[in-house]
């Protein structure tokens, strides 16, 4: 094994249970770091006539047209006006950079093999089939949620369609 | 250069010399003998044949010798250039064309049977004899001999003495000649004395000799084993430079060196005769043919040329060009960011920071006008490669065709150039296929015999323009005018003009043709030339005169990344509308707004009523500007129709680089990408045809016509 397969194996293993964590009403959520590009402020959107409401629009990222979703609406949740700890987590998911909009951007956090849980059989308003497991921190309870699958879901499309 | 990267570029250059053979082998049928064009078109199958081998593809390399042979026969004037020939030699690069592909596809089958087609039909063309040396002398054995054998040079300086002790140097020389051919041979006379001083037992003779042979080294210097200690011999093997007896170094070599080298004059003498030589400049100079100063223009003009030569070109690949298009595209706007932005600026300074920043705009500009340049490229390799397709379906339909370049110079983005071989082949096979008639019925028109294609490229406002135009039959108004109704385009007591009517020979399925050929008038083909070219952004047009031809005009922007745009607002949104496809804005009065039954709402726009389309409500966004009468109405054409736009207000016009949508996100209706604006927002660049669709899907039957029955 080479130097640097080394160090991006040792890379990998770093940050293979590592997640960022962010806050969607009463709940934490968190998604895979490795998914997150950057976490920038609510910067407005243009609109994108005849899309479904969880779509907001797109913005422009350094010279990038980026298509924007609200988790709150693609599940279900109550909208809720944009203030200004509104973020919006970048992410990349399979060669597409999309933005996603939570409430607020908790942490960055690293689970142990023993803090982690296979997908529970109750329902939180979230598909289950979009949760990849729950993560136990302390107290609190994180969904991991599995952000290919919520992003690639059919009635969206936005992964699937040319 | 490993082997993958000696391939690619093997590739590339074997493409490129295919496509120069082609349009030279459809030019040879033309001209005839054209001594110029026969080498240029040997030459370029010669490097094929070569470069093929060097990369390994024996099967391709010797093919191309097959061609290769036929075509010496025709450098020989052998063989006499026959249109028969040249299908099979056409036939030939198609074949080639067809390996390379494979090759470059890194494997897979070529149509074995083609090939042997394509091999006997060459043979053919070779005599008899010379098909029997080609494959069992000069073929295989002559390669396979050849490097058998070896040569040597030989300086041969004898004692002066020797023929004292009885040797004959004829003896030597005849030993050699036993040993293989000479192949050069020069005696070096300069040493000999004059008549009254020449002593007959010496000997005043050297030789150079070159010998080819298939002994070794040390078999050649045992000849001169008895005279070896006494004499100067320098045996050297020079079997490199040869090839088939003939040295090849004398090819790069200047008359005076092969002589000195000789031995036989010194260089002195050469120098000599050189200082005494005149350059032609000057002696057309002293005989009053040219003035000095003309000849030292040309002399310059020669160097610089030559320099320019030898910078020459570099492959770039063009993913790099792409981003580097798309990189000034983003300086541009962020320069017009900080133009809108100086208002706000410190007020002291505002006037130097102003002049500064129009010259950052100024340069911003050229640098994107010279990066777009590097794009471009002549359409004349598009276009030159129609010689082809038009001699092929000429010769199938028993047409005379002519087929006409001009503004071959005119330059083009590279992928927009690529984009347009497709409908322009299929333009110029409608042309032959509907347009040219037969001779003999030209002749009863009165038309000359030969039908001319004309080709023409130009530069007008900002766009492209290219014209296929035939002297054909043209195209008839009513059959086209019966079908539209028969395919329930259009109603039985429409009269769309001219050019609405045309249109519809682009819709899928639409065909005039009484006849079904194999090459076109299934009704497939126009409709996919006019998607071609609206996915280049540009528009296609027909003008066309009964007996005496057609027209199909073809306007292209200029380049694919940037767009002239109006920015208009709806509601809170900001769209930019192509500038191309604007044709005026309007306030109508409310008198002017009117609601068709079941047709939705149109609008007076001098005399004409076209249909209208409330931007806020295709696109669900929210306005209170909803009365036509305080809002605007930009009239737009799609190139089948014209129809007003209702928008908010017109905010100015800007260039937009283009983004696309699907590379995030996916195509959305309506929108053909998008662009950002001065202050850093995006704004969706409207989809006219896009739009056109979402307005009108429901209602088919508004084409162009003039909505009378609205007034």
């Amino acid at each position: 094994m080479s130097k640097l397969e080394q160090v991006n194996e040792a890379i990998s293993t770093a940050t293979a249970n590592q997640f960022v964590t962010f806050t969607l009403g009463d709940e934490e959520y968190g998604i895979a770091i490795l998914k997150v590009q950057e976490i920038i402020g609510y910067p407005g959107f243009t609109k994108i006539p005849n899309m479904p409401s969880f779509v907001k629009g797109v913005i422009n990222l350094r010279g990038s047209v980026v298509p924007v979703i609200d988790l709150r609406l693609k599940f279900a949740m109550q909208e809720r006006e944009y203030d200004t700890y509104t973020v919006i987590a970048i992410l990349e998911v399979k060669e597409k950079v999309i933005g996603v909009i939570v409430d607020a951007v908790s942490d960055v956090i690293t689970l142990k093999e023993d803090e982690m849980q296979p997908t529970p059989d109750f329902s939180s308003g979230v598909k289950v089939e979009f949760i990849s497991g729950m993560g136990r921190k302390g107290d609190t309870l994180i969904i991991l949620l599995d952000i290919d699958r919520v992003l690639s879901e059919g009635e969206i499309g936005m992964l699937s369609a040319a | 250069m490993d082997q993958s990267s000696l391939m690619e570029t093997f590739i590339t250059e074997a493409t490129e010399l295919l496509q120069d053979l082609e349009i030279d082998l459809v030019s040879l049928e033309d001209s005839g003998e054209d001594d110029e064009l026969i080498n240029r078109i040997f030459r370029a199958a010669h490097t094929i044949k070569g470069s093929a081998g060097v990369v390994g593809l024996t099967a391709l390399s010797d093919f191309t010798h097959s061609m290769e042979s036929v075509l010496d026969l025709v450098r020989d004037h052998k063989l006499v250039v026959t249109n028969d020939l040249v299908s099979v030699l056409l036939r030939a690069v198609d074949l080639l064309k067809e390996m390379i592909r494979v090759a470059s596809e890194g494997g897979g089958d070529i149509d074995e049977r083609e090939m042997q087609f394509v091999l006997t039909m060459l043979r053919r063309f070779l005599p008899a004899a010379s098909v029997q040396e080609s494959i069992t002398e000069k073929e295989v054995p002559e390669n396979r001999e050849e490097s058998k054998y070896a040569y040597f040079e030989i300086e041969l300086a004898l004692p002066e003495t020797i023929l004292e002790t009885g040797t004959d140097p004829l003896m030597l020389l005849r030993e050699l000649q036993d040993m293989g051919e000479i192949v050069e041979l020069e005696v070096t006379t300069q040493d000999t004395p004059d008549f009254h001083s020449l002593d007959i037992y010496k000997l005043y003779l050297r030789w150079h000799l070159v010998i080819r042979t298939r002994e070794l080294q040390s078999k050649v210097e045992n000849v001169f084993v008895f005279v070896q200690d006494s004499s100067q011999i320098a045996i050297e093997d020079v079997t490199r430079f040869f090839k088939d007896g003939v040295d090849l170094r004398v090819a790069d070599m200047k008359l005076g060196e092969i002589l000195t080298d000789k031995g036989l004059v010194s260089k002195k003498d050469i120098e000599e005769v050189l200082s005494s030589q005149q350059k032609i400049g000057e002696l057309l100079v002293q005989r009053g043919k040219v003035s000095e100063h003309d000849v030292r223009s040309a002399l310059e003009k020669q160097l610089k040329s030559r320099e320019i030569k030898k910078a020459s070109t570099i492959r770039v690949d063009t993913d790099k060009l792409d981003k580097l298009v798309n990189l000034v595209g983003e300086m541009v706007i962020a320069v017009a960011r900080v133009n809108q932005q100086q208002c706000s600026m410190l007020p002291g300074n505002k006037r130097s920071a102003q002049g500064a920043i129009e010259s950052l705009e100024r340069i911003s500009r050229d640098l994107q006008e010279q990066v777009m340049r590097v794009r471009m490229v002549p359409v004349e390799g598009l276009f030159s490669r129609f010689h082809r397709v038009i001699r092929d379906l000429a010769n199938d339909q028993h047409k005379l065709i002519r087929l006409e370049l001009s503004g071959t110079e005119t330059e083009l983005d590279k992928n927009v150039v690529e984009q347009l071989s497709d409908p322009l082949k299929h333009l110029i096979r409608n042309a032959i296929d509907h347009g040219v008639e037969l001779p003999e019925e030209r002749v009863n028109a009165g038309k000359a015999e030969e039908a001319t294609v004309k080709l023409c490229a130009y530069q007008q406002e900002g766009e492209i323009i290219i014209e296929i135009a035939d002297d054909g039959q043209g195209i008839d108004h009513k059959s086209v005018l019966k079908k539209a109704i028969e395919k329930g385009f259009i109603r039985n007591d429409d009269t769309p003009n001219e050019k609405a009517l045309y249109q519809f020979l682009f819709m899928p399925g639409f065909s005039t043709a009484k006849q079904v050929t194999e090459v076109s008038g299934r009704g497939v083909g126009l409709d996919v030339v006019k998607q071609n070219i609206d996915e280049l952004r540009g528009t296609i047009e027909v003008i066309s005169e009964v007996g005496k031809g057609t027209t199909f005009k073809i306007r292209l922007p200029l380049t694919l990344a940037i767009i002239d745009g109006m920015n208009v607002k709806v509601g809170e949104e900001i769209i930019t509308i192509p500038l191309l496809s604007i044709v005026e804005s309007i306030r109508p009065t409310k008198e002017a707004v009117k609601t068709v039954q079941g047709e939705g709402e149109v609008i007076d726009a001098r005399g004409e009523y076209l249909p209208l389309v409330r931007l806020h409500s295709v696109f669900g966004i929210e306005t209170d500007k909803t009365d036509p009468s305080e809002a605007l109405v930009v009239i737009v054409e799609s190139g089948q129709r014209r129809f007003g736009v209702l928008v908010d207000d017109m905010l100015g016009q800007q260039q937009a680089v283009i983004k696309s949508l699907e590379k995030n996100f996916h195509q959305v209706d309506g929108a053909s990408g998008a662009t950002i604006l001065g202050d850093g927002t995006v704004s969706l660049i409207l989809d006219i045809h896009g739009l056109e669709k979402m307005a009108f899907s429901s209602s088919q039957l508004d084409f162009g016509h003039r909505g009378s029955e609205a007034a």
